[in-house]
Formats: structure tokens, sequence, C-alpha cells
């Protein structure tokens, strides 16, 4: 057993960046599924919308309060750089300013300059907001037409435009993916890049040590027979690699609030098969004997270039048809097509998810005939 | 005798390849993923788009396909139409080919959806707007039919309330932000080299660190000789780097070059001087420390959004301190003030954070590495 305890005792060194990975991935997902209810009918998407009232009359405050109805009203100075900020990274989608003149300018009739909006993106807030004000401005001035005063006119405007249209909401969420919501799919999207880097990062490291030429030439020479140095070897990896697989799986069931069930159990074994993967990327990677600092940005690359065009970090939806062709030579693109439909992103078929797992562990099989291959090369180099 | 130091350090730094030629590769790779995969990405999700949507007729209602008209006419379409019936436009919505579903009978409009987003949002507005004016009609001619004329009159006029103030003129595609990120994490990850100088002088550490340590040269000398050749070697990977991306990957940076290749340069400086901190620090091994760093660095690119693009903003909202003083978020930081900001206020505040993360670094660095002496080499 001397092999498979020395395996742990260099993991024992290795364990602080997988470690951190592990942890902020978690905490992560916690906080993401603890903000988590699902919908079971259309909601209109609520805007933040910031607005700074010049005009301060009873007509303005009707509109402030009109807006609040339908959206979040978020109180902010008039900064220019915070505001821009703000617009930049959309943490508020408009930003309104009721010009002082307003109320006056609605009454008589006046539709040009009654607001400004500050803006960074052409975004659609902007397009909806725009015409929500026109629209507003068109039947209050609509009810002043029909004889109402402004303040009769602003209450009937009000309610009506507040008047929902009937909006039937066709979702599979329910019969497609029992057991599987579209937010517990995120949990499972962000995990290639997180065992990419975790199996990189320490099973990588540890088996580049364990490997290593001075350590390798003295254990072949022990008593010990390469074959059994081999086979701890294996072992004590399978049982690294389920174990970090299994943490995870655990973490799922505490996020799910409860445990799987339905279409969960599919990515349960999705992410089985890309656990092995990641184990075959770092095995592979560890054959080529690289400087501990280059794994490192090794890992990177691999994590984060696969993540980027694979649809891990920004969905496969968003991404170019060239770019989703090139990234069907990843496996990480097969387990985010696995992942999307067992969220219900695209209609369940069960055959076309068993051809995406089976494309992923070939994958795997690639990766481990790589890598003997290259492990053969490299002995006969050394031999010779 | 710095010079002399400083020259061999440079020397002996290029001969390590293997370290630097990565650290060239990984912005050309991870830029090229990154290219492809943002390449037309916010003008086709983030930007305003005519929204897909199917029509169905279930009654005839002139008026709505007067508007429907106007609608496809004008400049900037609200809507992209398809004229179709009920199974086919469920279809097409099954699919993905419209947003929406809007069904037409001669006195109401009914909508439906597949899902939550703007998009929908802005259908069901469309709706809610027709049928509300549908209804203040029919208020109107209960109440008042004389005052019809003036009703629609006022209801179907074009109008335009809004002025619209652009308030930044630079680049506010946000997805540049993952190139500003990915500047960052390569100027972090000059830590590596930077933590090869403690490495190297620390006798517990390297049989060159047993040398050095044994050799007359007073050891400020030496470790400043090989922190200052880390940082030309970082600082010649940076030009690299934002060279390949602004005129190879064609990378948008803003028009004011110089000042990114200075942020890049002074990026590559903190990446250094943190690597020389955390080695310096503590009695761990070489592997250990090189697992802090890389820890520390990925963590800190994490919460600057390199893998969440909008990070920065979430932790600003929560905690805004902290990306005052997260290295990588300062970094990016510096960028985006320079290609969305005209002014230099901004950029001149985050430069300066840099040089004194720099600074603060290497003086840590500096205090825990002096007068550490060994009993037997």
């Amino acid at each position: 057993m001397q092999v498979f305890n020395v395996f742990f005792k260099v993991l024992k060194k290795r364990y602080v960046s997988a470690l951190i990975y592990i942890i902020v991935f978690l905490a992560i997902s916690v906080a993401i599924s603890k903000n988590y209810t699902p919908a079971q009918e259309f909601k209109e998407s609520s805007l933040d919308v910031a607005i700074m009232d010049e005009d301060n009359t009873a007509a303005s405050k009707a509109l402030s309060d009109y807006i609040g109805k339908k959206h979040e009203i978020k109180s902010i100075d008039n900064d220019r750089e915070e505001l821009t900020e703000m617009l930049y990274w959309e943490t508020v989608d408009y930003v309104l300013i009721i010009r002082q003149g307003y109320s006056d300018a609605l009454t008589s009739g006046k539709t040009e300059g009654l607001f400004e909006e500050y803006r960074v993106h052409d975004s659609f807030s902007s397009v909806y907001m725009r015409n929500n004000l026109n629209e507003y401005v068109k039947t209050a001035q609509a009810f002043i037409a029909s004889g109402k005063s402004i303040d009769e006119a602003l209450t009937s405007a009000s309610e009506v435009l507040l008047t929902d249209t009937e909006v039937a909401y066709r979702t599979e969420e329910a019969a497609g993916t029992e057991g599987f919501t579209k937010d517990f799919a995120g949990f499972f999207q962000y995990m290639p890049y997180i065992l990419i880097s975790v199996m990189l990062s320490s099973l990588g490291a540890v088996l580049k040590s364990v490997n290593s030429k001075k350590i390798r030439y003295r254990t072949d020479c022990s008593c010990l027979s390469p074959r059994k140095a081999t086979v701890q070897i294996f072992a004590a990896s399978s049982i690294f690699v389920v174990a970090v697989w299994l943490i995870l799986m655990a973490a799922g069931v505490y996020i799910n609030n409860g445990f799987y069930s339905g279409n969960a159990w599919y990515a349960v074994l999705n992410s089985l098969i890309f656990t092995l993967i990641a184990a075959a990327i770092a095995i592979f990677i560890s054959t080529f004997d690289l400087e501990e600092n280059v794994t490192a940005v090794l890992t990177q690359i691999v994590g984060l270039g696969m993540s980027f065009i694979c649809g891990i970090f920004v969905p496969q939806s968003f991404l170019g048809s060239g770019v989703l062709s090139a990234a069907r030579f990843l496996p990480a693109y097969w387990y985010i097509k696995a992942n999307d439909m067992l969220a219900g992103r695209e209609a369940f078929d069960g055959s076309k998810l068993a051809v995406y797992m089976l494309i992923e562990l070939a994958f795997a099989v690639v990766l481990f005939i790589l890598t003997l291959v290259v492990r053969r090369s490299k002995s006969v180099n050394e031999t010779a | 005798m710095f010079l002399h130091n400083l020259k061999y350090e440079i020397k002996a730094g290029l001969r390590v390849r293997e370290m630097i030629v990565w650290l060239l590769i990984f912005p050309m790779g991870l830029g090229f993923f990154f290219k492809i995969a943002f390449d037309g990405i916010y003008e086709s999700n983030d930007t305003f788009n005519s929204v897909p949507t199917a029509v169905v007729f279930t009654e005839e209602n002139e008026n709505l396909r007067t508007v429907l008209d106007g609608i496809e006419a004008s400049d900037e379409p609200l809507m992209k139409l398809t004229y179709t019936d009920s199974e086919k436009a469920e279809d097409m919505l099954k699919n993905e080919e419209v947003e929406g579903v809007i069904y037409v009978d001669s006195k109401k409009l009914t909508l439906a959806v597949a899902g939550e987003g703007m998009y929908e949002t802005i259908l069901k507005a469309f709706c809610d707007q027709y049928n509300s004016t549908a209804a203040i009609v029919a208020e109107t001619v209960k109440n008042d039919p004389t005052a019809v004329p003036a009703v629609i009159e006022q209801m179907s006029r074009e109008i335009n309330t809004v002025e619209d103030v652009k308030l930044v003129n630079g680049n506010t595609n946000y997805y540049t932000e993952y190139f500003y990120n990915l500047i960052a994490m390569v100027g972090l990850f000059g830590s590596l080299i930077g933590l090869s100088i403690t490495i190297d002088n620390q006798a517990n550490l390297s049989a060159l660190g047993a040398r050095k340590n044994c050799s007359p040269t007073p050891k400020s000398i030496s470790v400043a000789a090989s922190l200052v050749s880390r940082f030309i070697t970082q600082s010649v990977c940076m030009v690299i780097c934002v060279t390949f991306l602004r005129f190879v990957l064609q990378i948008d940076l803003g028009e004011h070059l110089l000042l990114v290749y200075l942020a890049a340069i002074l990026s590559g400086m903190v990446g250094v001087s943190l690597g020389f901190m955390v080695g310096s620090i503590g009695r761990g091994s070489k592997d250990t420390k090189q697992s802090i760093t890389t820890a520390v660095v990925m963590a800190s690119c994490f919460c600057s959004g390199l893998m969440v693009g909008n990070m920065k903003a979430i932790i600003g909202a929560k905690i805004p301190f902290f990306n005052s003083i997260n290295p990588a978020s300062v970094i990016s930081d510096s960028f985006h003030s320079l290609t969305v900001y005209d002014s230099y206020d901004r950029f001149i505040v985050k430069i300066i954070t840099m040089a004194a993360m720099v600074f603060i670094f290497g003086f840590i660095g500096f205090i825990f590495t002096r007068r550490r002496k060994y009993a037997s080499l």
C-alpha cells in the first residue's frame, strides 16, 4: 500500500487550490438556488428604474406611482459617473428624468421634451420604457380630451394601462423537466469548469509527482512490481475522483432541497461521465511532465477556453453557429447539450440524450488511449 | 553591483523559457477563444432588435392590420411579423423561431409566450396598449360619444416624449470586459514569475537560493535585481499580450492605446510583486506557495468578472470597497475607465492604486525576505 499512501501524502500538499475552487463554486450555487422560485405563469420583466423628478407636482408623482406599480423604483443620486456604471452593468435598467414643467405641458397637450432618459446601451429596456411613457402621455391626454380633469385623467390612464392582456404561458417545464428545474440545471452547468480545474490542479499535479522519473525509477527498482504500483495509483486516483464527484453530488442534494428525482438522475450520470473526462484530461496533461506553474496556466487555458466556447459561462443559444461547430470537437459541448435538454431548453429525447453521453464517453476513452500512447512512446525513448 | 546582478537575472530569466512561452500562449489561446465566443454577441443579444412575432387573425380586424403595417414600415420596427395560422404559429413558438404569438379577434388581442424575458414583456406591452386603447374608446362611447373623435385623434398620434441623453461615447460592449479581465489575469499570473524571486533567493527552497545566501552580495541588492528583472520580463509579456489582442484579434481597446499599454505593464508589475509577497511569507514549500498564488489569482479574477461578466457589479452593490482593493478588479477597471469615459480622473485613480499595490506588495516582500538566516545549508 506504500504507493497508494504516497498518493494521498502528495495530495495533502496540493489540495488548497482544489478546495478553493470547490468552496467558491458551492457557495455561489447555494446563494443562487436559495433565491429561486419556479415560474408557474407568465410574469412581465420588472425593471429597476431610477426616477429624478424635477417637476415635483401631483402629475409627476402620479407617473412615478404608475411606474412603481410595474417596476422597482431605485433611489439614486444624480451622479453621472455612478449612473453610468449602473447603466453599463445594468444594475439599473432605466434612468428617467421628469422635466420641470411636465404637469403644465401634459395639460396643454404638449408632448415633446417631457422626459429625459440617460442611456449607455441601446437596450430593450430603453425601447420598452420609451413606448410605455409615450403611451401613458397619449392615454392621459386622450382622457383630458374626453372632458376629464387632469387628476381624473391620470388616475384613469394608470388604471387602464395596468389592465393586463391575457397571456398563455407555454412552458414545458412541468412535463419535460421533472425533478430538474432550470435553476438546478445551473448548478450542473458550471460543474465542468470546476471539475477540470480541480482535477488538473490536484490529480494532475499528484500524478506528475508520483510518475516523475526520479520517483518512478525508485519504485521500479523496489520489490513492488510495476504492475502493482500502477494498480495502487489507479485505485488511489479513482477514490479521489469519485470523492470529488460525491462531494459535488451531496452539495447538489442540499441545493435541490431534497434527493435527486426524475431527470436529475440523468444529470447526475452526465456529471459522472464528465468527471471521468476531467480526470482523463488531467492524466493526459500530467504525462507531459510540465512545470507546476505551467500547469496552472494550462489549466486556465483548457478550463476557461472550453467553458467559453462550449456554452458553460455563456449559454449556447447566445453563441454563433461557427463557434458551436468548433465546440462540437470538445466534450463540454456535449455535456451542455445534454444538460440543456434535461433543463427543458430542448425537447426531451431519450435516444438523443444517450448519444450525447456516449459521445462524452468516447472523448474520455480517446483521452485515455492518447495517454497510453504518449506514455508508451516516452518509455521507449527513455529506454533507448 | 545592482546592474551586474540585473543583467544576469535577466539572462537567467530568459533561459527559463517554458514559463515565458506559456505566459505568451495563455492570452493568445484564451483571447482567441473569447474572440470566437463573443464576436457579435453584444449586437445580437444585448442591443435592441425587432422581436420575432407570429400573428394569428382568428377574426378580421382592420384597425390592427393598419397598426401592424405602420410598425413594419417604421425605421426601427418593434416587431418582425409573420402572419400565419394557429398550428404553425404554435410550432414556431415551440421551435423558438418566434418569441410570442399574438391572437387577434375583432375586439382584443391575446398573447402566447414560452419565456419570461424582455422580448415577451415588449410583446405584452404592445398588446396591453392596443387593448387599453380599445377600452378607452369604448368607455368614451359609453360616457360621451361626442368626444370619441378627439380621443381617437389623441390615441392615434405618433409622439416622442423622451429625449435621449447618451452618457458615454466610448465602447459600451460589456463583453470587452472579458478581455480586460484576461489582461488582468495575464498580469496577475506574473505572480508565478514573482514567486520564483523568493524561491531563487531562499536557501531552504532551492539550490540556487543556497548558493546566493553564501555569496557576499547584499541580499537587498540581489533581491531588488531579481524583482526588477521580473518586472522587465513581465512587462514584455504584457506588451505582446495587448498588441496581440488589439492588432491580431482586433479588440476595441479604445483610442488611448499608449495608456492601455501603461496600465497593462503596471498590472504585470502588480502580479510580480504579489507573487514576491506571497512567496516571501511563511515557510511553505514551493508547491504550496504556487498553489496558494494560483488560488489567490483565480479568486481575484473571479471576483472581477472573468467567469461571470457582471460579478464586479454584484460585488460592488454589496461591498463596494472590495472592488477598490481587489487587484484584478482594479486592473480591469483601469481599461474600463479608459474605453468608457472621456475623462482621465477614474483612470488616474486606478493607476495610482496599482502603483500603491506594487509598492505595498514589494515592501512586504522585502520585509519578510530580509534577515532570513540559516543555521546550516
